[in-house]
């Protein structure tokens, strides 16, 4: 079955998740799709198995045009989607998921439970060969690999010839991920179409024939996988947009010998290990790695967000521990969450509300009574100062543009101006994800204006022309740990690809 | 990633007027036609009577509202009311200052409250289960204690008034009530510990990351709850004039009806004082129009169920807020 997607748009609300995504899927080839989340994959994916519909484009299957209606539709058509989280009730067995909609039944209704099993153990044996796959326990019971066949066989039970693995590998160990390969292959001979994604580059790269890289909304390269090696790929998957080289920006000289504002000594947590960094007052420093590198993990740990296990956290001179959100906020130190809307900000309240949530007590100043002109006339003077279009503070947040909310979720501490020049530490993550190119440059601008008032800054974002557009310093994840440090001057795409895709060849020979 | 919520069929704008103001139509509709039939329905024996029945009524949704706000379940707020009506009129009859015997019966609720609170902030119990378990104990240790038989006999006069007197023709439980909802109103409207309630139940996620203590008012909700819910125990028995050990278990339904009817108006799908006191009024004329109509005592509950069920899908019509 060939499946071809044309051009295929989709909208959300403030977000352009695709921008007219060419996808074309050949029977008995694997397709691995890479690139960074929020690139659009999983929009991508779930459009193809009928999850969700498209805004605008085509999906074609054997040049007849389709537009599913729901997953079973796309099913009934061949195509089938296992996700990452899998789709197995835990107290089924093995053959009672994989017949979940499709018993065999006797007298109508009665499910035959002999023939159900049966039937699975044939479908196991035919594709499967030589694989011993327990299909009468329950699931609940079994291995990550043991689950991710069984919703394979559930796809196959179906007839589906193109089957999408989302993230097939990620909660595998290493026999089990060969294992799984072995299998991907031989559902390749006999004519199956599979879409494969991951975050393991050098994965998709072995495991695939064609790949597809996106960024953004779009397809930035797509060829037989052989065409491309993985610095490249990631290259590809990061690498600067266009309008972001013209937008120059002046960084701010910071004061040479300034004493650090803060610095981590041997930081650990989960998902990141051993990070000594040192940020100095007025400092943007950029942390750039791939998905599960470890710098967001790293930076969430300095507010609180995960438990620190070991190291130190200092902060001007002076020893800090951080339990949680709170005390990192009374230490001085910010965070400006990615995905707004479900991180940062309450969807129906008032931008006024929004604005002063962070520091609600600052206009409260008596028993703990918030005094209404105080913070309407606060929550003004942040919607003036960094121009958030709305009209009024009363307005609701759910109505602005996608810029405008990041605003508000970055305006929130700004509400109260004598405490800027106290925050030790600033941290943005993914600060304009989702806004247009506009608000884009505003935000850095607002960016570059907190550094200036004597803060450090850390800035995670996925889009590596913004990283290096706005930091002094630019230091590279992988694995957990810091792999390279780079300049401002020194700094280039191609040597931060490189960095990430060293730091991941590295540890894998070790 | 942006997540997107459906929103279930958005009805237009005249339709959502409808919606909003439809509990407040069915209320003045339910008046009008209780004043047709009732003779004795609007005179201001009745109207008094009407408002002495729905006083404890309004400080248990009250203190539901406070849960609620904070998007956490109580359950239990019927059975702690009964138990500290038992406690505080055990402790009467058996010769413990008053101020002492009402502290005992507050403090039943307020260890019932910080339970709750616990189990579900720092075990992770959802509070539905933990304070339906809250509840079934409170209920059993308020039969072991009362034996199952009404406490009377030796409560004091000061003790009975508050529940049964009047000033002119203000009942003192009409005041008392009054306070609760004054003081509960300045809380969840103007307070910093109100709008981190709400923002506790609006988004967990971005109250967190704004540095707002999510457990410690996720719990805070529970206790003011829980000790509400006991205050209005207390009174109850004032007003009946003795301990009756089955007495507060309508509050729960009645309570969360009021709370639901409220969350139809002002800010849809949120609780709100206003609309809860709304709310416990809506109730509260309804029992008493059934009551002297002289139906059966289930016909009540039958309407009260009906009237939940259409309040709470108008909540949902109105809006994608999650209720719970």
């Amino acid at each position: 079955m060939h499946l071809q997607v044309e051009s295929v748009t989709k909208h959300f609300p403030g977000t352009q998740a695709l921008r007219g995504v060419d996808l074309s899927v050949v029977p008995g080839r694997v397709h691995g799709i890479v690139g960074e989340n929020g690139a659009g994959k999983s929009t991508l994916v779930r459009i193809i198995a009928g999850e969700m519909a498209p805004t605008s484009g085509t999906i074609v299957v054997d040049g007849q045009q389709r537009e599913f209606r729901s997953p079973l539709d796309a099913l009934r058509t061949g195509i089938a989607i296992v996700s990452q989280e899998g789709n197995l009730i835990p107290y089924f067995t093995g053959a009672e998921n994989i017949s979940l909609g499709s018993e065999t039944r006797f007298a109508g209704v009665f499910i035959d439970q002999r023939r159900v099993l049966a039937e699975a153990k044939a479908l196991a044996r035919h594709h499967f060969p030589g694989f011993d796959l327990s299909l009468d326990t329950v699931v609940s019971d079994l291995p990550p690999e043991d689950l991710k066949l069984i919703e394979i066989l559930r796809a196959l039970r179906r007839e589906a010839r193109v089957l999408i693995l989302d993230e097939p590998t990620a909660t595998l160990q290493a026999t089990a991920k060969t294992m799984l390969f072995d299998v991907i292959r031989h559902l390749k001979t006999q004519g199956i179409a599979v879409i494969l994604i991951s975050h393991f580059l050098n994965e998709i790269l072995e495991q695939s024939d064609d790949i597809t890289i996106m960024r953004d909304g779009n397809v930035v390269g797509t060829g037989p996988a052989d065409r491309f090696d993985e610095a490249e790929v990631i290259r590809l998957m990061i690498g600067s947009t266009l309008e972001l080289r013209q937008h120059a920006h002046t960084l701010d000289v910071r004061p040479a010998g300034a004493a650090p504002r803060i610095e981590t000594i041997g930081l650990s947590g989960k998902g990141f290990e051993d990070v000594d960094l040192t940020v100095q007052p007025r400092e943007v420093v950029g942390l750039a790695g791939l998905t599960g590198a470890g710098h967001r993990a790293f930076a969430e740990a300095l507010y609180g967000v995960e438990p620190v296990h070991a190291g130190r956290i200092v902060i001007d001179g002076h020893e800090v521990r951080i339990g949680s959100p709170t005390r990192a906020r009374d230490a001085g130190i910010i965070l400006v969450p990615d995905s707004r809307m479900v991180k940062a900000l309450f969807a129906e309240w008032t931008v006024k509300e929004n604005l002063s949530v962070g520091h609600l007590g600052d206009v409260a100043p008596a028993a703990g009574l918030i005094r209404g002109g105080l913070e309407t006339k606060a929550s003004w003077s942040v919607v003036d100062s960094l121009s958030i279009r709305t009209s009024g503070g009363d307005q609701r947040i759910e109505e602005l543009s996608g810029g405008n909310k990041q605003k508000v979720s970055i305006g929130r501490w700004l509400f109260s101006p004598h405490r800027i020049e106290a925050y030790a530490l600033c941290i943005f993550i993914e600060p304009t994800e989702g806004v247009d190119v506009g608000a884009k440059s505003e935000i850095h601008n607002i960016i570059a204006d907190i550094a200036a008032r004597n803060a450090a800054v850390l800035l995670i974002s996925s889009d590596l022309s913004e990283i290096r557009a706005l930091s002094h310093r630019v230091v590279v994840f992988s694995r957990g740990k810091v792999v390279a440090r780079f300049d401002h001057d020194t700094v280039s795409d191609e040597a931060v690809s490189t960095a990430m895709a060293e730091g991941r060849t590295a540890k894998g020979r070790a | 990633m942006t997540t997107t919520t459906v929103a279930r069929g958005q009805p237009k704008t005249r339709v959502r007027a409808l919606y909003r103001y439809s509990t407040l139509l069915a209320l003045l509709i339910m008046i009008v036609v209780f004043s047709l039939t009732i003779e004795r329905f609007l005179t201001a024996r009745n109207i008094v009577n009407i408002v002495q029945q729905i006083s404890m009524l309004t400080i248990v949704a009250v203190g539901l509202t406070y849960a609620l706000a904070a998007r956490e379940l109580d359950l239990s707020v019927g059975n702690v009311a009964g138990l500290a009506g038992i406690a505080a009129t055990l402790a009467l009859v058996n010769g413990v200052p008053l101020p002492l015997a009402v502290l005992m019966g507050l403090s039943v609720g307020l260890a019932f409250g910080i339970v709750n609170a616990v189990m579900v902030t720092v075990v992770g119990i959802p509070s539905l289960i933990a304070t339906l378990a809250a509840g079934s104990i409170a209920y059993g240790v308020n039969f072991w204690i009362s034996g199952g038989r009404a406490i009377y006999g030796g409560l004091p006069a000061t003790f009975t008034n508050w529940g049964q007197g009047t000033w002119g023709i203000v009942p003192i439980v009409a005041v008392i009530m009054l306070a609760f909802v004054a003081l509960s109103y300045v809380v969840l409207n103007h307070s910093v510990t109100g709008r981190y309630l709400y923002a506790v139940g609006a988004n967990v996620a971005a109250a967190r990351l704004a540095g707002v203590k999510v457990r410690l008012y996720k719990g805070l909700g529970l206790a003011i709850s829980a000790v509400f819910a006991s205050s209005a125990g207390i009174l109850l028995a004032a007003r009946l004039g003795s301990g009756q050990p089955g007495a507060g278990e309508r509050y729960l339904m009645d309570g969360l009806a009021a709370v639901f009817i409220g969350m139809t108006m002002f800010r849809p799908g949120v609780a709100t004082v206003a609309g809860t006191v709304f709310g416990a009024l809506f109730i509260g004329v309804l029992n008493n129009g059934l009551n002297l109509l002289g139906l059966d005592f289930f016909v009540q509950n039958i309407a009260k169920g009906v009237l939940m069920l259409l309040a709470v899908s108008i909540v949902s019509r109105q809006t994608t807020v999650r209720l719970l």
